[in-house]
Formats: C-alpha cells, structure tokens, sequence
C-alpha cells in the first residue's frame, strides 16, 4: 500500500518501512540493541530525504527509550542524578547538533557528513562486534568483564573540577564526565538520528566508571529527553519530523520488539549477535560503495 | 527581454484581428478549460492527473506547457577527493519552475520554428533562466551545469522527458492530459496555450490550477508549518505513547 508522506512530499509503500521497522524492533528486542543505526541509512535507500530520514528516527528513538526504560525503572536500575546531568549536557548536543546540521546542509555537505559517520561508527562497531563474538566462539570461554574499580579511573578526569555526589552510583566525580558523555550523544541523537547507545555505554562504564548494572536504565532514561529535544527541534528549526513516516515506524517497531522479545528465548546470543554484526557491516559497505565508486551522476539538484 | 517579448506578443495578437475584417477584435482563436479547478493531494495520492480540454476556431498548431512554482535552485557537482565523491562544485539559478511538462499537437516542431521553442519556452531544455550565478566557471561549463539541472530534474520525474501528445476527438475539439507523479510540488501551477498559425504566435490562453494537500494530509502539512512547535511535541507525545503501549504489551507476555 502506497501511503503519501505529507512532510517528505512523497508516496512510500508502507509495508516496506513497517517491515524494516518491524525487524529493526525484532533486533531490539532480541538483542537488546537500539538499532537507530540500521533505520537511518535504509530510509535514505529508499529514498526519503536524509534531513527528513533523521528528523522522523528521532521520535523512533523516543519511542524504543520509553519502551526500554520501564523494567530498569522497576528494578531502581536508573540513576536519576546521573541521568539529569547527562541529559544537561545532551540537550546542548542536541542543539549544537541541529546547528551544525542546519551549517552542513547550507553547505551541501549534509549527505556526505551523515554517510561518512555511519560509515566510521558502522565500520567500527560491525568488525569490534564480529571479532569479539568470533573470539569467544573460537576460545569457548567467556570473556570475563574485567571487575571495574574506582582507582582505575584516569588522572585527568579525576582531576576535574565541578565535583558532585552521586548516591546511586556510589561515585564522587566530576559533573563534566556526564555532561560530556551525555553531549555526545545528543550531537549524535540530532546529526545521525541514532540513541548512541553503543557508544554511551561503554563510555558510562570505562569513562565515568560507572556500576554497569545501572548503565543502559540510565543511558535510556536520558536518551529519551535527549532525542525527544532532538525531535521538537528537528521539527521547529528544519520542519523534517514526518509524523506519517514516525507512525509507520514506531509501530513497526512495537510489533518487531514484541516478536524479538518472544523469540530471543529461542535464539543463541552468539549467532544473533554475528548476524547482526554482519547485517551492520553490509550497511556500512553500502555507504562506502556509495562514497568511494565514481557515480554515474555526478550532479545533484536541490531546492534552495 | 520582456519588454520586447511583450511587443512581439502585442503585435501578433493584433496583427490578425485588424486585418481580418468582419471579426469582433478580439475574437479568441482558442478557448480552453480545466477538468478540475485544483488537484487534492491526499493521504492515498500516488500521482494525479490535470486535464485540459480546449477548442481551436481553425486549423493551426498548439502547445500547452505546464510549469509548477518557481523556486531557487542550486545544482552540485561531485569531485574526488581523496577517493571519496563529495560536492566541490556548485551552480545557483533562480525562479526555476519545480515542475515542467508540455504537450504538443502533431507536426508541431515541424511547422513551428526553433527560434520560437527557446522565444516561448517550449520544452525543457528552452525554460527561461533569468538570473544564474557561477563562481569561476567558463561559459562550457555553465553549459554543462544547466543540461545537468534539466537532467536531475527529469530523473527526479519532474520535468517531462517529451513532449505529450495533444488528442483532438474532431478537428477543432482537443483534449490533454498530463500525468503528475506522486513526488509532485506543491502550489500553484500555470498552463499556458500556445496557438500558433504559419509557424507565429496567433493567440494564448492561461489558466491556473492549485496542487495542495487536502484533508488528513494537508492538515498535518499546514499544521507543521503554522504552529511547528506543538507539532513536534504531539509527534514526541505519539513516540512515548507507542512506547508505553509497548511496554505493556512485554509485560503481559
């Protein structure tokens, strides 16, 4: 069914992106992660503007965070604090993002910039992802998480001024460390569309030393904030939020989650987890074919 | 220019009124009208179609084009740059119609002069640029930039690759229809009638035809644009909501 974006100006067949989204959710669900990253590039395949693309994933972000977010909140996953202050610092990302957004699309620069830093982060997380699940599988042993302690953290973050107290984590550090973190994120929320966990997390564990325990309740619970400024932004300074589009993705992705989850009993961590390794670095090839093969049109057109 | 298409215009309208006696003056040689007033843009539009019907007193030529809004538009061109294809070149031109396709009568281009393609705008390649900014570009590659904008153009199936045909059901009775993809721009559009005797002007008609979104869509359309801030909120309100009901629907399994 063909259904018309009123933000894009275009047709779409449905069931394609209720598709996607639907596995997209699947992956959520079953391997726990975001999977803004995968929804980005494919909406741009298929040939809905990248600034719209963008804009839209952010309310999907919204959307998998809440849903995410309730069973840590129950469990006291969540430090609130913590999560305030990164989301300080995310919603100036977020800002910061849409303007530098708004700078790369004046520029012309926009479609490269977006592809260029999936490409890096796809790259990165896909070979990190794969080598790892392979190394485990090859080993037969499981890599056990180092045992995180304070004295680890690095001089120079110890160093920082701003100090604050944080119950729930058990930490004394710097209020930069989160912001900081938190900034990221938002600057990745409004640029690429994607929650950033994959890279907020590790950062929360290594960086800020944080109890991993209460690592991805936090990282959702301020994602939420983050990517929601993010939407109303995209919405207000670029008007690219369509909320046709967002409708069809979110419940795609309601239904792929509520199958993911169901099925993630069934399925060894491992393979998914190769798969999905494998789904991430054909993306990220895709882009660079995109980037690195010389097009057959080398002129583009765009309405000033 | 405009002064002086206008005069050409003035005198071959006029010409032929004041020789012919017998004839009220201003006796039009062609009469046209639209099938519908607007074309409504819907949640279910996957492309539209503007009809035309018209009637010509005598035998002669004619040409309707139709030109959507006109915008400001900036052509890209890709480099190389250390392996990877980015923009590094670029072209600005001003007031281009966002969409264009035409329609010509049989053994139009045969009996009507080139010069009166490029005079009145006839086709694509001949769509009157007034203002163009090149920064350091030769007059080749100015060339090259304004063949690749009429390109992307037709790619993005916005201009007509050819000419449609005109369909007459009797000798004077005609009938065109343009087909309007699904990515067509909003606003307002411009039809223009040529009729043309012996190879010269004789006559024009004009109409105007909204394209807009309407009902469910074009509510959001508007919405977004009049009051962007609730928009963006309620769409964030839908995203938190989608994710409630799905968290309920985990928990219940």
């Amino acid at each position: 069914m063909q259904i018309y974006l009123p933000i894009a100006e275009m047709a779409v067949s449905a069931e394609t992106i209720f598709l996607v989204s639907m596995v997209v959710g699947f992956l959520s669900g079953s391997l726990g992660v975001g999977g803004g990253f995968l929804t980005t590039p494919f909406l741009i395949f298929i040939g809905i503007p990248p600034v719209v693309a963008v804009g839209t994933q952010t309310t999907q972000l919204v959307a998998s965070g809440v849903a995410g977010v309730f069973g840590h909140w129950r469990r006291g996953n969540v430090d609130v604090k913590m999560g305030g202050i990164m989301l300080a610092g995310g919603m100036l990302g977020s800002a910061i993002g849409i303007l530098i957004f708004k700078l790369l699309e004046k520029l012309g620069q926009i479609d490269f910039a977006i592809s260029f830093l999936y490409i890096i982060l796809l790259g990165g997380i896909g070979f990190f992802m794969l080598f790892e699940t392979l190394r485990s599988l090859l080993i037969r042993k499981k890599t056990m998480r180092k045992a995180f302690n304070a004295s680890q953290i690095h001089p120079a973050i110890a160093a920082l001024p701003y100090k604050m107290r944080f119950a729930r984590s058990r930490l004394y550090v710097s209020a930069l460390v989160p912001a900081g973190i938190g900034f990221v994120g938002g600057l990745l929320a409004a640029i690429l569309g994607i929650g950033g966990g994959f890279l907020l997390v590790p950062a929360m564990i290594y960086i800020l030393g944080m109890p991993a325990l209460l690592v991805v309740g936090t990282s959702l619970f301020q994602m939420i904030f983050t990517t929601g400024v993010a939407a109303i932004m995209h919405a207000v300074v670029n008007n690219t939020v369509d909320i046709m589009l967002a409708l069809i993705l979110v419940i795609g992705g309601v239904v792929g989650a509520q199958i993911g989850v169901s099925f993630s009993r069934f399925v060894r961590g491992i393979y998914a987890r190769i798969i999905l390794a494998l789904i991430v670095l054909g993306v990220c090839f895709r882009l660079c074919g995109e980037m690195f093969i010389e097009p057959q049109e080398l002129f583009s057109t765009v309405i000033l | 220019m405009m002064m002086a298409l206008r005069t050409v215009l003035f005198l071959c309208l006029m010409l032929p009124f004041t020789a012919m006696a017998g004839e009220p003056v201003n006796a039009p040689k062609i009469i046209v009208d639209l099938a519908q007033p607007h074309v409504d843009i819907t949640t279910g539009f996957v492309g539209g179609r503007l009809e035309l019907f018209g009637v010509r007193k005598e035998a002669g030529d004619i040409a309707v084009i139709l030109r959507g809004p006109q915008k400001n538009m900036q052509v890209r061109r890709k480099g190389n740059v250390l392996g990877a294809w980015i923009n590094t070149d670029k072209a600005r031109y001003d007031n281009v119609p966002t969409y264009y396709d035409y329609a010509l009568s049989d053994g139009f281009a045969a009996s009507v002069p080139a010069d009166q393609f490029k005079l009145y705008g006839i086709a694509p390649e001949n769509i009157g640029i007034e203002n163009h900014t090149h920064k350091g570009h030769k007059a080749e590659e100015c060339d090259l930039f304004f063949q690749a904008l009429i390109r992307n153009k037709k790619n993005e199936r916005l201009f007509g690759k050819e000419a449609r045909s005109i369909t007459f059901l009797d000798n004077s009775f005609f009938k065109v229809i343009f087909k309007l993809p699904d990515n067509v721009p909003i606003g307002l559009y411009e039809i223009e009638v040529l009729y043309f005797k012996n190879g010269v002007l004789e006559d024009r008609a004009t109409k105007s035809i909204k394209v807009a979104q309407v009902g469910t869509s074009g509510e959001i359309h508007s919405f977004s644009n009049t009051h962007a801030l609730a928009y963006g909120v309620l769409c964030v309100f839908l995203a938190v909501f989608a994710g409630w009901i799905s968290n309920r629907l985990r928990k219940t399994t």
